[in-house]
């Protein structure tokens, strides 16, 4: 019987674990039958005991991306790596399963590489150290807490949820279970977003004012209006759709899930994950968020615009950040002395040669790291914090669901970043949660 | 407009062919929600959704007074009372999740037997308060159906201690999933009366279900640390540690008893860094971060030695968080540790807790080498202290190169500005690791201005030896706000210089690139000394645009050297395909010269490797002839290959004879496979429209998904059109879909859109059914005039749209605009009669 509230976490020694173990003499209690070749120290440079054995959830575009490598990760990928060793692939779409499985197995130069349609059999295996959560927002609440209670840490694909009480249980289970979670928010591992932070931080800019955030919209309809196609063969469409409410199949949804608002926060949490959360960082807000949400009104209000406590205003205005880059999609950091901006593949500053500044051993100097994901491999290993913790995560996806929150309401709402939640407004609380499909809950 | 408002109209424009580019006129007002509730009750999914989007206007703009709110309640729930459909049923509990009320409960109440609608039942009774919605969830939670497990986790998540004797009731149950389901709402619930009752049911539990109602137990005690029950909390902790089917929790159990018990935390958390590779050990070191850092430091100061490998390492990783600097001795020990990794570890360690003591050692280890020499290296980069840098200072000036090395090094990594004006005499030190060290951060910070110097130092170098400042000049160079900061000292240089150094210089200047450097080579190819000539003329093969073409086809014909034609022609070769704007048969005339020019197969398989490049049936043609040259064989063949996939969708016939010949003859099985593959493809192909050419991607500041839909780009603008760079649509790109031009691969990104263009040859006028799929919604001109218009985001599939056309006797013209919003990007169409069956007379081809 499976338990949709807890899957059945194995305890005891991980793979990495037991070889450590079996080396330093102790009592060895587990040994996998067959070991695959790639396991055993493929070309030298790591040994087995030091690699970090891995599954993937998720393996359509951009969880292959993870797998094998892409543009938005890390060339490639996890099984590019000495340190990593990729043994499962799991999703509910068998046609990209068996590529992944195929492709994993190319890689690796054997046949190693399980396949899993449902995620609580790739949690129950004891030799995995760490998963790679890629699925749609709508699965990344549930499948990390299933991770974290089964001991693996986690880096999970942004964005965190489709609602603010989602990932506030993320950060709860993730950290009383103690695993690593790293929010796939590569951003945070970029120079160029860590350099503009720190030169805000540091108060190069003078007195922080605005933050003007560059990011599409809120997802374009509240409600699935898509008639019914027969379900592909290949695809287990009650698994796609897991806690997410019932609608019947259509190519259009499954492929392009982020139009529909029970399955996705728009642009406000996909682009708004990354840029709403370097925001966060930028004012020193990585704790906290906003305390007053304010949409458009047609009159003082032009954009979307968050209040902060220090009273720095975070507006959501892509006009304003197209005028500065043809990238469009980044931050601009206005203070009294000057600003900065950024965007994936551009850093300004004015003055100009603030860009140039170095920051000093004085200064404050943010988390260090120039690959995302092996800020999460070497958090696997030391147990320190990436730089992208639940904790993290859990506010700036707020930030995003907020917005979207703010838009639907079409008035200002108040926030409570201590409580985490409303100032009396019944309304507004409404759409802070609702339940999983059954049997998935929270 | 707001945002938001945006994006809802361009929904209510996805609606169908009727929405025809209408974006300038206003949008009629919703109808009022009495008639379009009446509407709403026979609404279906396929149908118009601005019913949909008008009636949640009217919703929220009732949400402006009580009385409207209720009315526009009760008005919903009349949709779930009468015989409408799932359709219209979920889109109304939608609505009422921010209007109902406790009076819409009994219209909600039916839905819970539902098994489709259940759950959308249980969003709306979710968020109603009061005893109404309360008694329907208990109500549900109890009986076996489809509602009973959401009720169940809606009362847990509503928090509503009114839920309590139902839950509690539950949990003696036979039905695992409710069991268990309830005592995490009860636990979820809190408070000592709900504790207690999770706490006895989990007492009376199997041990099968006591592994899953541990996790629930354990949220019990966390609410009973925060109520200050430590009672009780305590006796929930004590019961867990010691049962056997909680044994998976033990990593939780650890850091809740760190978190709720700090001060009696230590002994636990050494016997759990002592099980060495363990989850709890890892969840040990975890939990050291949670106490003071004089208290982890004292605790480990002693333990150290005694953890194994991985529990020194995580111990170590911890300290260094912690600041737990009574440890700092035990953690200097640790740098000569037997384990690489444990070495690492200290070496981290001691960089945070050490203080300027630390520099010393840290830096032995880095001048040693190995693999904790990095981790020192970081270690020292990063540590506050002031006087850390004057440490490191002095430290460069005196002692064993590889010690003064490393701390130059160092010194870059921090950026130092007191390093800088070291820099130079370190570079001209006679010791190699400082020079090396000093060379290395010049590259990371060198500002240009240090061009001039660098110039005389690689002069001063003996020659054999100039390589690195070379390398490093180079990268200076490039930090060149402007042309004159970049080459200018370059070229200052290359005008007095003679024999060796003027051959450095190019080499320097070849590496930066730009006009002048560009200029400056040109010269070279003239200069008297045959060993500049050499080098101008090799740097020019190499060159990154075709600018050289004309010399080097000059020298290729022309140089006194075998070796100078070679290089020279070889880098010819390479740039004729470097212009896509040239008719094929023009960039084949100039293969067919390199060709004939060369005089080496080595050479001529070149210009095959060019060839391959070129999707063109001229270039089929032309890498067919060359396979009848037993030393060419292979290269043309693998060209072919190469051709015939970029060339599939828009020469059908002329690829799939070719391949079908090539599937045959090859003399490489891989090769026959491939060609195999391309036949096949090309009969997949089916009634789809192949031929395309495709546009550049096209942005605009400021514009995104979906206002980009109507955004004018060149190839829908008079005058520009004529400019657009086409270039042909390689065809067939995802296995399972071959009618999709993928668009995605071939441009890639975001918030864009691109163009496709075919020419359609009529034997007749006839009307014409356009069939288009795109990934998002497409604009479609027929023959210049827009015929079809559907802002949408969407997946691809065949044939979403459908538009009627006219064609003409002779050649037509079909362009699609496709938009692209976020994830996938493509576009398929096919043509038929209007009818749909298929029609007969028409040919495809790529434009001109």
């Amino acid at each position: 019987m499976i338990d949709p509230g807890n899957p059945e976490p194995s305890d005891g020694l991980s793979r990495r674990g037991l070889f450590q173990a079996a080396a330093a003499g102790a009592a060895a209690v587990f040994m996998p039958t067959v070991v695959p070749a790639s396991a055993l120290g493929r070309g030298g440079a790591v040994a087995p005991s030091n690699r970090i054995v891995m599954g993937h959830i998720g393996v359509g575009g951009q969880g292959m991306q993870h797998v094998v490598g892409g543009v938005w990760t890390q060339t490639g990928g996890m099984t590019g790596r000495d340190d990593v060793h990729v043994v499962a692939v799991c999703d509910v779409n068998r046609q990209r399963l068996e590529n992944a499985r195929d492709q994993v197995n190319q890689r690796y130069g054997d046949k190693g590489c399980s396949s899993y349609r449902d995620f609580r059999s790739l949690l129950a295996r004891p030799d995995i150290d760490a998963v790679l959560i890629a699925t749609g927002e709508r699965w990344h609440p549930l499948i990390s807490m299933y991770a974290a209670r089964a001991g693996k840490d986690i880096y999970c694909e942004k964005p965190l949820s489709v609602t603010i009480e989602e990932a506030l249980a993320v950060r709860r289970v993730v950290d009383r279970h103690g695993v690593i979670f790293q929010m796939g928010t590569q951003q945070r591992s970029s120079h160029a977003f860590r350099h503009a932070c720190e030169l805000v931080r540091n108060g190069h800019i003078g007195t922080l004012r605005e933050v003007v955030i560059g990011v599409g919209g809120p997802a374009g309809y509240k409600d699935c209006h898509l008639p019914e196609e027969p379900v592909p063969e290949y695809l287990d469409y009650d698994m796609w759709l897991g806690p997410a409410p019932w609608h019947p199949y259509h190519s259009s949804l499954v492929n392009g899930w982020m139009a529909w608002r029970d399955f996705s926060g728009g642009e406000m949490t996909n682009w708004g994950a990354h840029h709403f959360d370097i925001g966060q960082w930028g004012i020193g807000m990585d704790n906290s968020g906003p305390v007053e949400v304010r949409p458009p009104n047609g009159k003082d209000i032009k954009v979307l615009t968050y209040r902060y406590a220090n009273g720095v205003l975070m507006t959501r205005d892509t006009d304003r950040t197209y005028r500065e880059s043809p990238d469009g999609n980044g931050v601009i950091f206005v203070g009294s002395k000057g600003k900065v901006a950024v965007w994936r593949y551009d850093l300004k500053t004015w003055p100009e040669n603030l860009k140039k500044h170095v920051t000093g051993p004085g200064e404050v100097r943010l988390h260090s790291s120039d690959n995302h994901h092996s800020d999460f491999l070497d958090s696997v290993r030391t147990r320190q914090q990436p730089n992208c913790p639940a904790s993290v995560g859990a506010r700036s996806i707020t930030v995003g669901h907020l917005g979207n929150i703010a838009y639907e309401l079409n008035r200002p709402i108040q926030w409570d970043p201590q409580s985490e939640r409303f100032v009396n407004d019944p309304e507004a609380t409404r759409l802070m949660s609702r339940p999983m499909r059954a049997p998935w809950r929270l | 407009m707001r945002p938001y408002a945006l994006i809802a109209t361009a929904a209510c424009l996805a609606c169908g062919l009727a929405s025809l580019s209408q974006t300038n006129e206003p949008a009629p007002p919703p109808p009022p929600l009495p008639e379009a509730v009446a509407q709403l009750k026979e609404w279906r999914f396929r149908a118009d959704r601005s019913l949909l989007d008008g009636i949640a206007t009217r919703v929220t703009e009732s949400r402006a007074t009580a009385a409207s709110r209720r009315e526009a309640a009760a008005l919903l729930a009349s949709v779930l009372r009468s015989p409408a459909a799932f359709d219209a049923k979920q889109f109304a509990c939608r609505q009422l999740v921010l209007v109902g009320g406790a009076a819409e409960v009994p219209s909600l109440v039916p839905l819970l037997s539902d098994s489709r609608l259940a759950e959308y039942a249980l969003q709306v009774l979710l968020h109603i308060p009061g005893d109404a919605s309360t008694s329907a969830l208990n109500r549900a939670a109890q009986v076996a159906g489809p509602a009973r497990l959401g009720a169940i986790a809606v009362l847990g998540q509503r928090r509503d201690r009114r839920a309590l004797p139902t839950l509690t009731a539950l949990m003696s149950g036979g039905d695992a999933q409710a069991v268990w389901s309830a005592a995490a709402s009860l636990a979820a619930i809190g408070g000592s009366d709900a504790c207690s009752a999770v706490q006895n049911a989990y007492r009376l539990a199997p041990p099968a279900w006591r592994r899953v109602m541990a996790e629930r137990l354990l949220t019990c005690a966390e609410d009973c640390l925060k109520q200050g029950d430590m009672g009780l909390c305590k006796a929930i902790l004590s019961r867990l540690e010691a049962d056997p089917a909680a044994a998976a929790l033990r990593p939780a159990l650890l850091l809740f008893a760190v978190r709720a018990m700090p001060e009696t935390a230590g002994p636990r958390l050494v016997a759990a860094m002592r099980q060495e590779g363990s989850r709890t050990q890892r969840a040990a070191a975890q939990a050291l971060r949670l106490l003071p850092g004089a208290t982890a430091g004292a605790l480990l100061s002693a333990e150290l030695p005694k953890l194994g490998p991985n529990g020194r390492a995580l111990a170590l990783y911890a300290l260094a968080e912690v600041n737990g600097s009574a440890a700092t001795s035990a953690v200097a020990s640790l740098l000569r540790d037997p384990v690489p990794s444990v070495r690492q570890a200290a070496a981290r360690a001691l960089g945070a807790i050490g203080g300027a003591k630390a520099v010393a050692p840290l830096l032995d280890v880095a001048a040693a080498g190995g693999a904790e020499a990095g981790a020192a290296r970081t270690a020292l980069g990063s540590m506050r202290s002031s006087d850390v840098e004057p440490g490191l200072l002095t430290a460069m000036q005196a002692g064993a190169p590889a010690r003064r090395a490393a701390a130059l090094t160092v010194l870059g990594d921090r950026r130092s500005s007191a390093v800088k004006p070291r820099l130079l005499a370190a570079a001209a030190s006679n010791d190699v690791p400082v020079r090396q060290a000093a060379l290395r951060i010049m590259r990371q910070i060198g500002e240009p201005s240090l061009a001039p110097n660098l110039v005389s130092l690689m002069r001063a170098s003996p020659v054999g030896s100039r390589d690195e400042i070379a390398a490093t000049l180079a990268d200076v160079a490039r930090r060149g706000q402007t042309e004159a900061e970049r080459t200018g000292t370059l070229e200052a240089a290359a005008a007095v210089f003679k024999g060796q150094d003027l051959v450095d210089i190019l080499g320097v200047l070849a590496d930066v690139g730009g006009p002048g450097a560009l200029k400056v080579l040109r010269a070279g190819l003239k200069d008297a000394a045959p060993e500049v000539r050499r080098v101008a003329l090799t740097r020019l093969a190499d060159w990154p645009s075709d600018d050289p073409m004309s010399e080097l086809l000059a020298a290729a014909t022309g140089a006194e050297a075998q070796r100078d034609r070679t290089v020279a022609l070889r880098g010819y070769i390479r740039m004729i395909g470097m212009d896509l704007s040239r008719k094929p048969e023009a960039t084949v005339q100039l293969y067919r010269n390199a060709a004939n020019l060369a005089r080496t197969p080595a050479d001529r398989r070149m210009v095959l490797s060019g060839l391959g490049g070129l999707p063109s049936p001229i270039a089929l043609g032309m890498a067919s002839e060359m396979v009848s040259d037993p030393e060419l064989r292979g290269e043309a063949e693998l060209a072919l290959v190469s051709i015939g996939r970029a060339t599939a969708g828009a020469w059908r016939s002329e690829t799939r004879a070719s391949m079908a010949s090539l599937a045959t003859s090859a003399g490489d099985e891989a090769v026959k496979a491939k060609a195999a593959a391309i036949v096949e493809l090309v009969d997949r192909f089916g009634d789809f429209v192949t031929a395309w050419k495709v546009s550049p991607a096209y942005t605009k500041e400021g514009v995104t998904f979906p206002a980009i839909f109507d955004e004018p780009f060149a190839p829908e603008l008079p005058g520009a059109a004529d400019r657009v760079p086409w270039r042909v649509m390689p065809a067939g790109g995802a296995a399972d879909q071959p009618w999709l031009m993928d668009l995605l691969a071939v441009l890639g990104g975001e918030q864009r859109v691109a163009y496709v263009v075919t020419r359609v040859q009529s034997d007749r006028e006839q009307p014409l059914l356009l069939q288009v799929g795109s990934d998002d919604g497409p604009k479609v001109w027929w023959n210049g005039e827009v015929v079809l218009s559907h802002n949408q985001p969407r997946a691809c599939a065949p044939d979403q749209d459908r538009a009627t056309v006219t064609a003409r006797q002779g050649w037509n013209t079909l362009m699609v605009k496709v938009p692209q919003n976020v994830m996938g990007w493509g576009v398929c169409v096919r043509v038929a009669k209007p009818d749909g069956t298929a029609v007969e007379g028409l040919t495809f081809a790529v434009p001109e």
